[in-house]
Parts: structure tokens; C-alpha cells; sequence
């Protein structure tokens, strides 16, 4: 299935861009899509996506469909339309 | 009750369907605390006094600099070189005389963090750092004061409610402190100015009663396409540092 990706904050800079389109299957987990985004972006995204021992980072937000999702080790719903992930920002 | 002077003042606002004289009351014996003054808690600092909330407390240490003046839309540049907050204050001051402007010359830390949630109703993060955001949810939390917390980078913006106990705090949302997040952010004022006007429309309906507040969600904003999603939230974590002591829905 095709699914849409959003990049917000400082992983659009590191993806060089805040949109993108991907293939998954029915075992992909928003886990083994970071690990593939990890080779695409480099230490730029790694840095905020993941921690020094090379997990997702615990401060990054991931929507599925407009819904927060913890669990990134679950596979997607075979209706998944859009995946959002969102960094935390501070800017004021 | 209103003032004429008040009724006067707030003639067309009243007009909203569901705000009322009862919600302009509400806004008027409140107190709200703006953490920042900048390109973000300036022109959200502004729009409450517009608004007519009662008191406003700013809190902001440090000079105004030349590099300021791209977004920070309270100050004026023969401030340079003076007490920001001290500018905002006055702006707002010369805006609405009748509204108790309280200027605090010192960045939210551990030491005044007691105080100064105290001193509120309602308190509207704008800080630059994750530590003061912390520091500051850590405080609500313990005291139950709501946090509309407004944040921004670049083009995009983001806004969350939160009310100690019904909704995530900060720490459920972000478990730790963000390692990435550095002082300096790309940002342009009229982008700030937008995120800013997001956060104090969801304080004026939290406060005054009307409307449907974004409870349990994150408001996303991309000021490059235009365009406004909200997410819903995954539920109070009860492990949480902060909050997950306080009874659900408490």
C-alpha cells in the first residue's frame, strides 16, 4: 500500500522536504519506516529521530491518521492513509 | 458586572455568538501570565489585552537587540539596549491604560516558579527552552493551573492545551528534554505573530467559556501551504514524572 508522510520542524530540513510518498506492507511499522528515513537523512535525522543508543527518540510524536501513536513496533493498518512526525519545537 | 466604559469598549466583541456578557466578565477578573515577550508571547500578549483579560503578568529578562526586531512586534528600537519587558509593557499599557500590566524583569526559573503561578489564572508558554517549558508545566501541574503552550519553528507553529489532570502534559508529550533543540530558531515575525494569535484564541475560550477548546489534541500550523490540522493526543501517560500522580479527570 501507498501511504503519504508529513515531516514537521527540523525533519523537513533533514529530508529536504516536508512531504513524501512511500510503500509499505503489511508488516511495516512506523519502527522499520524510521530505520529506512534514517539512511535517506543521515546524522541530520538520526540526531532528532532516534537517542545515542539508536532507538526512536522519546521525544518524537508520530501521528497515524491524525491520531497520536505510541506502540512504533505495531504494524500499520492495511488503511493507513497519512503518517505525521513531529518533532518537538521551542520557538517563541 | 460591566462597566459601560466596558460594554463600550467591548460592544463588537460581544457580539460573538456565545461569549456574552457573562464570558467578557470571566475575561476581565482574570489573570494570565505570558512566559516571553518575544515573537511569539508579545503579539499573544497583545491580543489578551485587545481581548480584555484583567492582569497580565510578562515575564522576560534581558535587553532588547537589534536582532529582535524582526518579530518582537511590542518593542520599538530606541528600547535597544533597555528591558524588553519593560517595552511590552508599556506598548500594552499605552493600548489599554485599564489593564493591570505586570512587568517581571527575570526569566521563569525554579526560584520564581512558585510565585509566579501562583500570581495566575492561566499561563501562556512562549519559551524559547525546553528547560523553562519544563520547569513551567512542572509548576502548573502542581499548582492545576491550565498552560496553553505555543510553540513555532520556521514556517510552522503548534499549540496545545493543556489542563492538569483532563489532558497530557508537557512530560507525557515529551518524556524528556529534547538533546536537538537549539536557542536559535528560524522564524519570521509574521509566522510567530500567527502562532501566537492560535495560542491566545485558545486561552480567551478556556478563560470566558465559549467556544470548543482543544482539549487533548495538538494543533498543527504551516504557515508554507497555509494550512491547519489538529492531532489527537494519546491519553495522560499515568508513568508520567509530572502528572501521572493526579487522579484521571481530577
Amino acid at each position: 500500500m501507498r501511504i503519504a508522510l508529513n515531516f514537521r520542524g527540523q525533519l523537513a530540513n533533514a529530508l529536504g522536504g516536508s512531504s513524501d510518498q512511500i510503500e509499505v506492507n503489511s508488516s511495516s511499522s512506523i519502527n522499520s519506516i524510521l530505520q529506512d528515513l534514517a539512511f535517506r537523512g543521515g546524522t541530520a535525522f538520526t540526531d532528532i529521530a532516534f537517542d545515542c543508543h539508536g532507538k526512536p527518540s522519546r521525544t518524537l510524536l508520530v501521528a497515524v491518521d491524525g491520531e497520536q501513536i505510541t506502540d512504533f513496533e505495531m504494524a500499520l493498518a492495511p488503511d493507513t492513509q497519512e503518517i505525521t512526525f513531529i518533532p518537538p519545537i521551542a520557538g517563541g | 458586572m460591566l462597566s459601560d466604559t466596558d460594554r463600550a469598549t467591548y460592544e463588537w466583541q460581544l457580539d460573538v455568538p456565545g461569549l456574552g456578557e457573562c464570558g467578557q466578565e470571566k475575561l476581565g477578573s482574570a489573570t494570565a501570565l505570558v512566559s516571553r515577550v518575544g515573537g511569539l508571547g508579545g503579539p499573544l500578549a497583545m491580543s489578551l489585552a485587545a481581548a480584555g483579560i484583567g492582569k497580565i503578568i510578562l515575564v522576560h529578562a534581558g535587553n532588547l537587540q537589534e536582532a529582535d526586531l524582526n518579530r518582537q512586534t511590542l518593542m520599538s528600537r530606541q528600547w535597544i539596549g533597555k528591558p524588553r519587558v519593560e517595552c511590552a509593557a508599556e506598548t500594552i499599557a499605552r493600548f489599554k491604560p485599564e489593564i493591570e500590566v505586570v512587568p517581571v524583569n527575570e526569566n521563569f526559573n525554579a526560584d520564581n516558579a512558585h510565585r509566579l503561578v501562583s500570581m495566575s489564572d492561566i499561563v501562556f508558554d512562549c519559551a524559547p527552552l525546553f528547560e523553562e517549558r519544563f520547569l513551567m508545566n512542572r509548576e502548573c501541574v502542581r499548582q492545576g493551573k491550565p498552560i496553553i503552550d505555543s510553540a513555532m519553528y520556521s514556517m510552522q507553529g503548534q499549540v496545545m492545551t493543556i489542563v492538569p489532570g483532563k489532558t497530557p502534559c508537557l512530560a507525557c508529550v515529551y518524556p524528556e528534554i529534547p538533546s536537538h533543540w537549539k536557542r536559535r530558531f528560524p522564524v519570521i515575525g509574521a509566522v510567530s505573530c500567527l502562532v501566537a494569535q492560535v495560542g491566545a484564541l485558545e486561552g480567551i475560550k478556556l478563560i470566558s467559556g465559549f467556544g470548543e477548546v482543544s482539549i487533548g489534541e495538538m494543533i498543527l500550523i504551516d504557515a508554507e501551504t497555509m494550512s491547519f490540522n489538529k492531532i489527537k493526543l494519546a491519553p495522560r501517560r499515568h508513568d508520567c514524572a509530572v502528572c501521572g500522580g493526579l487522579n484521571l479527570d481530577s
